[in-house]
């Protein structure tokens, strides 16, 4: 018994080491590469050989570069200010949203949520001209606004909030409102703390959406000053040179972000969006 | 279903005032753009007409694109959703560590599509990829992958469910855990086996996760195009050309955009369409 | 008394001047994917037009024509001079996106200018976008790599005029040196012969025009007849056969060939005259920087083309400062501008008179397109839909790279190219 339970265990840390390796690989051949030079990248990768994987003269001269001749703590700075107004701005809009639908009855409920929910489903790419058109109209265009406006209302946040109230025992509700309570109370001090791991998860799911962003951003923030990370990065293939390093090096540290900012809220994050997926 | 209620008579107007922000900012930078894109189908050369959406059912770029997507959805979606429940299935126990691999599993959701297509199209590039030299070297030969009619959509599949799994496997996870330990101890009682406990105990309970994620995992496949626009655009001939690229294609790169509009409409009543049949299918029988 | 007067009406004759000059003070936006290069001269245009300020944009390379979609059909007025690949003049003009420049230029001044150039630059008989320098595409190999291999070659044989490569000749030549470099493959020696814009229309119809294909119908709305025509399969099927035989380049990008060749890892590339000084950029000395005439077809020596072509300026038509938006593309195209980007990016030149021996100093490839430019060279397809030509035939060259059925895919290209062009019919 214990003999079988233990083979099957060293089969599952097998099979968990073995998918590990597949998750990882991808990223590997960037990485080593970001700290080799450009002509290095391009001596070892014909024929394969030890050096094809494994740099000849180790360098971190592509992540100096990065700060040195491009400013790209400015490109982070400004990514982190876009990401840092949309995370709490659309977490209590959503909320708040989402509150009214699970604890009100009012007219028109049901065509509402749907028309937001299919409203959300329709992604960003498929309405960029007629939205940018919107945002060269306001004035906005290189603005900060042009990228956070846009990413405020979330039909993802909207659903995940509504649901996880949704499992807010009702008499806690019922006894704030004996109290007199306002909604606001209700929402802040009753509602909200019971959905933490909900927030963690949406703003860990936010950030990572915010991060990655690629095309918007293209369109409607081209100047250096409101510039984000994923726009800077393409900015290293030029007409007629490729800058392969630092192409490795800088989406190395911009992968590398929402890596360490998902490690310490993993568990959250599951607990965060059971409510949502799990019940109906 | 019953719906919680809490003065609801005393304040008519209050959850309209807490609907009001995110319904403006919807109406304004998502309702309104859509319905300028649906309007814009109709017109053909600044006026109004059926034209855009009679040439495009004659169109062999169009109707190729479509069969592409159909087929491509038709693999990848149920795909993603088989591999992120195994893995769910395999991270679900309170190992040491097990943490560790979550992360690692999640990890490349965290990395951006651009970032992710350069990686994909380094391991397989047909000169001097990872891939190709391991084929080689044992002697199956050099592959086209990306470059390759027959291989091409396998390989932006596998990007993709690269990509796309350990987002989902989280959703089931959570699934997994939301389900009762009292149900799995009375099937051992039983003398179940895993299997049996799985189909008859865990797989019935995680159907509401599997709709969540199926319906997410569909609307999101349909209108995917990152990896055509990085790497193959559309090719070779045509075998990776998703609707949503040629969308793309016709309003960014041939300044059609009636035309782009058009195929973007096309494309989102399918989708919903599509979501619509697995809503019913799905949640019907409760 | 009366010099008290002077000098105060002077003081206050300067000051309204001055004070007009600050009334006027103009900025013009200008929208490029070579942000540095432009960033880096156009204080001279500010120095010598007081009270205009130049704010240059960079956009990356890849999404420039993306975006000039998005901020032109928006009829954006944010840039006033646009930087514009030659052969999308008709496209933009047919979409209302550009300016006429004919009153920023005198007739004489676009006379000066390369003769493919001003027809490139023309729509309907008005002048649209000037040519900022031009380009040519002729054939480097790397000396250092042909000195190991122990073959000899007399490159100084040819002049161009009267003799060059051919096609068979340098297939011979490019395998012999492989052969001798690379036996057995382990020296990592990609391919004899590379075309550095692989799968781009710029660099491969050259191929057919070699042959005495043209691009495009005459008045650009149709490819059937051109391209499925014999010259036309000739030219593919050359090109097949020899990626096939594993002579030309397989499975690189377009200008990923560039790197490998700089890294010694390709003798021979069909790369851009201005190629040279992204060698030397690359790591590769002077002296091993061999560059000849593009081959040509055997028995067609007289049919041969070269690509030619570059980036052009322009005045959008949403701009609200067109006057000096006007002043500026003329001053960077015909004026002295173009003296100080020419020096600095060492480019074929855009006009005959602006081949000197100082330019030949920076760049001595520039030999070759002196000889080229208005004798072999072609200039690109000339059509409103001219994004959709380069797509579809960008595949479709890319397609029979790697070993699609030529037939198939040229007639593929023929229903797809001439259904999408007669939009553009009336």
């Amino acid at each position: 018994m214990t003999l079988k339970k233990n083979l099957t265990r060293a089969l599952l840390v097998l099979g968990l080491l073995l998918i590990s390796v597949i998750a990882l690989f991808p990223i590997l051949y960037p990485l080593v590469s970001s700290f080799r030079t450009d002509q290095e990248i391009y001596q070892y990768n014909t024929v394969f050989q030890l050096h094809t994987l494994w740099p000849e003269h180790w360098t971190a001269e592509a992540y100096g570069a990065l700060f040195r001749d491009y400013h790209f703590e400015r490109f982070f700075l400004n990514t982190f200010l876009v990401v840092g107004v949309i995370l709490p701005v659309s977490v209590i809009m959503c909320s708040v949203a989402a509150y009214a639908f699970a604890f009100y009855h009012f007219r028109g409920q049901k065509p509402l949520y749907a028309l937001l929910l299919l409203t959300f489903m329709v992604p960003g790419e498929a309405i960029a001209l007629p939205l940018y058109q919107l945002i060269n109209g306001l004035g906005l265009v290189n603005t900060y606004s042009s990228l956070i406006l846009p990413s405020l209302a979330n039909g993802l946040t909207l659903f995940m909030y509504r649901q996880a109230f949704k499992d807010v025992p009702i008499s806690l509700l019922e006894a704030s409102d004996l109290d007199g309570a306002s909604w606001f109370t209700c929402y802040w001090h009753v509602v909200m703390p019971l959905c933490v791991p909900t927030t963690i998860a949406m703003c860990l799911m936010t950030f990572v959406n915010e991060w990655n962003n690629y095309l918007w951003p293209l369109l409607a923030a081209r100047k250096d000053a409101v510039k984000t990370i994923t726009v800077a990065i393409t900015a290293f293939k030029e007409e007629n040179v490729v800058h392969w390093n630092l192409i490795y090096s800088s989406s190395m540290i911009s992968a590398l972000i929402p890596v360490l900012l998902f490690l310490p809220f993993q568990k959250y994050f599951v607990s965060g969006i059971a409510s949502g997926s799990v019940k109906g | 279903m019953q719906q919680r209620t809490i003065r609801d008579k005393r304040d008519r107007f209050l959850p309209y005032l807490l609907l009001l922000p995110v319904l403006a900012f919807a109406a304004v930078f998502k309702l309104y753009p859509i319905f300028y894109s649906a309007i814009s189908g109709f017109h053909y050369k600044g006026n109004w007409s059926l034209r855009t959406y009679q040439l495009l059912f004659q169109d062999s770029v169009f109707i190729n694109s479509l069969l592409v997507t159909i087929r491509m959805n038709l693999i990848m979606t149920p795909l993603q959703i088989v591999l992120s429940l195994i893995l769910a299935l395999m991270v679900n126990n309170t190992m040491k560590g097990i943490g560790a691999f979550r992360s690692v599993f999640y990890l490349p959701v965290t990395i951006s599509m651009p970032v992710a297509a350069i990686c994909f199209s380094m391991i397989l590039s047909y000169n001097n990829g990872v891939a190709n030299t391991m084929l080689n070297a044992i002697g199956i030969g050099t592959q086209g992958f990306f470059n390759d009619k027959g291989q091409a959509m396998a390989c932006v599949i596998l990007l993709c469910t690269w990509k796309g799994c350990g987002y989902w496997m989280m959703f089931f996870l959570a699934g997994l855990k939301g389900i009762d330990e009292a149900l799995y101890e009375a099937a051992r009682v039983d003398g179940a086996g895993y299997f049996s406990t799985l189909f008859h105990i865990t797989l019935p309970l995680l159907r509401r996760t599997s709709l969540f994620v199926m319906v997410a995992d569909t609307s999101i496949n349909l209108l995917l195009f990152a990896p055509m626009k990085l790497i193959t655009d559309g090719g070779p001939r045509g075998t990776t050309d998703v609707l949503m690229y040629e969308a793309y294609r016709q309003a960014f790169k041939y300044g059609n955009y009636n035309k782009g509009s058009a195929i973007t409409s096309v494309l989102i009543v399918f989708t919903l369409l599509i979501v619509m049949i697995q809503f019913r299918m799905m949640a019907d029988r409760d | 008394m009366k010099k008290l007067l002077a000098l105060v009406l002077a003081l206050v004759l300067t000051a309204a001047a001055a004070s007009f000059a600050l009334a006027e003070e103009e900025t013009i936006r200008v929208y490029t994917h070579m942000g540095a290069q432009i960033e880096a001269i156009k204080d001279a245009f500010e120095a010598a037009n007081p009270g205009v300020k130049v704010i240059v944009d960079n956009c990356p390379y890849e999404s420039l024509n993306d975006q000039y979609e998005v901020l032109l059909s928006s009829k954006s007025d944010e840039y006033d001079v646009i930087i514009v690949d030659g052969p999308n003049t008709a496209a933009y003009v047919s979409r209302g996106y550009l300016a006429p420049l004919t009153d920023y230029f005198t007739t004489e001044e676009i006379g000066a200018f390369s003769e493919a150039l001003v027809k490139q630059g023309t729509v309907n008989g008005t002048f649209y976008s000037a040519p900022m320098g031009d380009s040519c595409t002729i054939l480097y190999y790397n000396k250092a790599l042909l000195a190991e291999s122990g073959v000899e070659f007399d490159f100084s044989q040819f002049d161009g005029v009267n003799s060059r490569l051919t096609w068979t000749g340098l297939i011979d030549l490019a395998t012999q040196v492989t052969k001798a470099l690379d036996p057995d493959g382990s020296r990592g020696i990609l391919f004899p012969i590379a075309f550095g814009q692989v799968s781009e229309v710029y660099m491969m119809n050259t191929l057919p025009n070699s042959l005495g294909g043209a691009n495009i119908s005459e008045d650009g709305l149709k490819v059937s007849g051109v391209i499925d025509s014999d010259a036309w399969m000739e030219a593919l099927r050359f090109y097949q056969d020899n990626v096939n035989a594993g002579i030309f380049d397989r499975g690189l990008g377009a200008f990923e060939g560039y790197g490998n060749f700089y890294a010694g890892k390709i003798p021979f590339i069909v790369m851009t005259t201005d190629s040279y000084n992204y060698a030397l950029a690359g790591g590769m000395k002077p002296e091993d920087i061999g560059f000849t005439y593009l081959p040509a077809f055997e028995g067609h020596e007289d049919q041969v083309a070269t690509a030619c072509g570059n980036w052009t300026a322009a005045v959008s038509a949403f701009s609200n400062h067109k006057e000096t938006a006007g002043r500026f593309v003329n001053w960077i195209t015909y004026g002295e501008g173009n003296d100080l980007f020419l020096k600095q990016e060492s480019m074929v030149p855009n006009m005959p008179s602006r081949f000197t021996e100082e330019l030949y100093e920076v760049n001595p490839a520039l030999v070759i397109a002196a000889a080229e430019s208005g004798v072999t060279s072609v200039p690109r397809a000339v059509t409103p839909g001219f994004n959709e030509y380069c797509a579809v035939l960008n595949a479709m060259w890319e397609d029979i790279r790697n070993g699609a059925d030529i037939e198939d895919s040229v007639a593929d290209a023929v229903a797809q190219l001439d259904s999408a062009l007669e939009y553009y019919a009336d």
